[in-house]
């Protein structure tokens, strides 16, 4: 396995941008070897870029879904989704953006 | 005041279990609620992680199960701390309000007579609790449906920051959108909190993000007072590893195919801790005996112990995980973890926040017009919650408490006037840390307050490594809290101001945790003191009481509310940790 990931990500926010933009990290083994893809949205936010935004909860129960991501184009729970060397997270399309990864659930779903 | 405002007869915070069953009770009273959440309904808060379990004296299973059996092991179980009449209370409404939660939409396990299935979980005399199929799930989806039939919408993604006081009463609240930084003014003739628990203050927790003790601080600084907070229960079973496979849930077959625990040198060590029990104790000595053996040196290496079923013939493992837990079975495969062979490692994690706001039988607060329950409220479990649900039942009955007397109380009062200056002080407080691009990061602070509280407040105590907990507490609300800083200044969903409003929380709790664990010189329950291993009830019978005094916590301690039931002259011998 590649020591570095590539995680692409889906950036937003309605305050500032006209538009929406990709942006690349690369993120170091610690980051997301053996974790999770919230673990590595955790590690980015922390580590690298603190404007990310995304939402979280029960982290590992795979209970509430406040974590659910567009990983390389499909639904996934992040929590419960071990991080490969390529990722590319969006916000999921079913529900109103607020920001990045964060959507408007509105007691759906 | 250029600040918008709602105003409304009843002010809820919180949306979950306790807090939407105090809205949906409210407002069937026909009075106007608004209930609030730090995230989205359903999908932050405790309850949708909950099991299975939820008790409720109905006698399905067991004719001889009643109320008042109920109380006595609750009250057996928190060691007589209890506050008597409100267990009394709530055990008298756990029937009605947890069968209830069908009509609104939750499914039970039931028998082919229709009646519900109940099992017995330890600390319970008969089998009581119900089996809601999924767990939270089920109260997500008969909460949810009930504000949709009653058309309440929550107001999510706000944090409240500050309840706002008139001549010592609850006026309402201030906080902030986390969607749009807009600072907006909540003004009820009454407020209840129920914003659960705290233990994200810990290192290892199984309670969700935002369980940071918002409610606690917010009750705290506005003058309320705090109990029992020396108590936090654990769950030894908590996914420590292997690496990467934490989010798969191992406990179940601890429970249901009596996994075998091992150390690093392989030896089963927990009956060493545990002899009484053959090294099947209750939740909080099993954690620490996990605990010891890995300050010993012979725990797994993420800290934890193996946990394996290795020992059972392969083709049983695989047809009975076929059948009782499919989930854990086709997750383990897909992480490659062959339980064949194999071993998951668990370890402790904080599971319950025992302690939290005084309250009466009525749920109120020493602070007028303001109610708290659930989680949020102490002297349902007094010094440790029984195992198998009763922590939703404490929502549902304390919901229906609190929303029912919100609305009675909503009908003879007026709204309080909101002082101009406390909102404008508050709004420039929010705003400086808005703009504060230097200095330290709330999550950072967090991440230092969970190690201090784990290590030295968690789950064995003991004089000195209190007053080391205590003076790295103070350090950080001297040093850190003031030059919290958000260093993106976006004012739409910025999880870096989150974390700075989430670790000033996080602190204020944690130093009265750890002043009220130093205050108990004795070991109860979900307390243990190395220093003082043994149960005193000649001395400590009492609950510890907790109120802000200026910038002083000033304690106090009181003989709980005992009218109905004795405790046992000498308490039976009990394994603490061994």
């Amino acid at each position: 396995m590649a020591e570095e990931a590539k995680v692409t990500i889906y950036r937003f926010d309605p305050t500032v941008d006209k538009e929406p933009r990709y942006e690349t990290y690369q993120v170091p083994a610690e980051g997301w070897k053996y974790l999770t893809v919230l673990d590595t949205i955790r590690y980015i936010y922390r580590k690298v870029d603190g404007s990310l935004a995304f939402r979280e909860s029960c982290r590992c129960k795979q209970m509430c879904a406040a974590c659910i991501v567009r990983l390389n184009k499909k639904n996934v729970l992040a929590c419960d989704t071990l991080s490969t060397e390529e990722m590319l997270l969006e916000p999921v399309s079913n529900y109103p953006l607020i920001k990045d990864l964060v959507v408007q659930f509105d007691g759906k779903g | 005041m250029d600040i918008n405002e709602l105003k409304v007869d009843v002010l809820i915070i919180g949306t979950e279990a306790a807090g939407a069953k105090a809205a949906i009770e409210a407002h069937t009273e026909g009075v106007k609620v608004l209930a609030v959440s730090k995230g989205a309904m359903g999908r932050s808060g405790t309850t949708v992680m909950a099991g299975s379990g939820v008790q409720a004296p109905l006698g399905h299973a067991d004719p001889r199960d009643n109320p008042d059996i109920f109380f006595n092991d609750v009250l057996k179980g928190g060691a007589f701390l209890n506050n008597q009449k409100l267990v009394e209370r709530l055990v008298n409404l756990a029937s009605s309000e947890v069968v209830k939660m069908e009509k609104w939409g939750a499914t039970f396990a039931k028998t082919k007579d229709g009646r519900f299935v109940q099992y017995l979980g330890p600390g319970s005399t008969y089998p009581r609790s119900l089996n809601a199929v999924g767990g939270g799930l089920q109260w997500r989806k008969a909460l949810r449906a009930e504000f949709k039939r009653q058309k309440i919408k929550p107001l999510e993604d706000f944090f409240v920051t500050k309840l706002l006081l008139s001549d010592g009463q609850v006026a309402g609240a201030i906080g902030i959108s986390i969607r749009d930084g807009s600072i907006m003014v909540l003004r009820g003739k009454t407020t209840i909190l129920a914003t659960g628990g705290s233990g994200q203050m810990f290192r290892h927790t199984d309670m969700p993000s935002g369980a940071t003790g918002d409610g606690l601080a917010l009750a705290y600084k506005a003058g309320a007072e705090l109990m029992d907070m020396e108590f936090h229960q654990s769950f030894p079973y908590h996914t420590y590893g292997p690496p990467g496979r934490q989010y798969i849930s191992s406990a179940g077959i601890r429970y249901f195919l009596r996994a075998k625990l091992y150390n690093i040198q392989g030896e089963e060590f927990l009956e060493k801790y545990l002899p009484l029990s053959k090294g099947w104790g209750l939740r909080d000595p099993t954690s620490r005996a996990i605990y010891l053996e890995n300050k010993a040196g012979r725990g797994s290496p993420s800290g934890g112990a193996y946990i394996s079923i290795s020992h059972l013939p392969a083709n049983m493992i695989e047809e009975n995980l076929k059948i009782f837990n499919p989930r854990f079975l086709s997750q383990a495969k897909l992480a490659g973890v062959d339980l064949t062979r194999d071993a998951f490692e668990v370890g402790p994690a904080m599971h319950y926040t025992v302690g939290g706001i005084r309250v009466n039988e009525d749920c109120e607060t020493t602070l007028p017009r303001l109610a708290a329950a659930g989680e949020n409220a102490a002297g349902m479990d007094g010094a440790e919650r029984i195992d198998a649900g009763p922590a939703i039942c404490w929502c549902l009955t304390m919901g229906y408490v609190t929303g029912k007397q919100a609305a009675a109380r909503a009908r003879e009062l007026d709204w309080l006037p909101v002082g101009e200056e406390e909102v404008v002080a508050e709004k420039k407080r929010l705003e400086s840390l808005f703009s504060r691009r230097e200095g330290v990061r709330g999550d950072e602070v967090k991440e230092k307050i969970k190690d201090i509280m784990w290590e030295k407040c968690g789950l064995i105590r003991d004089q000195a490594g209190l007053e080391e907990g205590l003076k790295a507490i103070r350090d950080i609300k001297e040093n850190d809290l003031p030059r919290l800083s958000v260093p993106n200044g976006s004012r739409c969903f910025n999880v870096e101001f989150v974390d700075a409003l989430e670790a000033e929380n996080m602190a204020t709790v944690a130093e009265l945790a750890i002043l009220s664990a130093m205050m108990r010189k004795e070991s109860r329950r979900a307390h243990y003191r190395s220093d003082f291993p043994e149960a005193n009830n000649r001395e400590w019978l009492k609950n510890i009481i907790v109120k802000n005094r200026g910038s002083e916590a000033e304690f106090r301690t009181a003989v709980p509310v005992m009218h109905k039931l004795e405790p046992p002259s000498e308490e039976g011998a009990e394994e603490s940790h061994g």
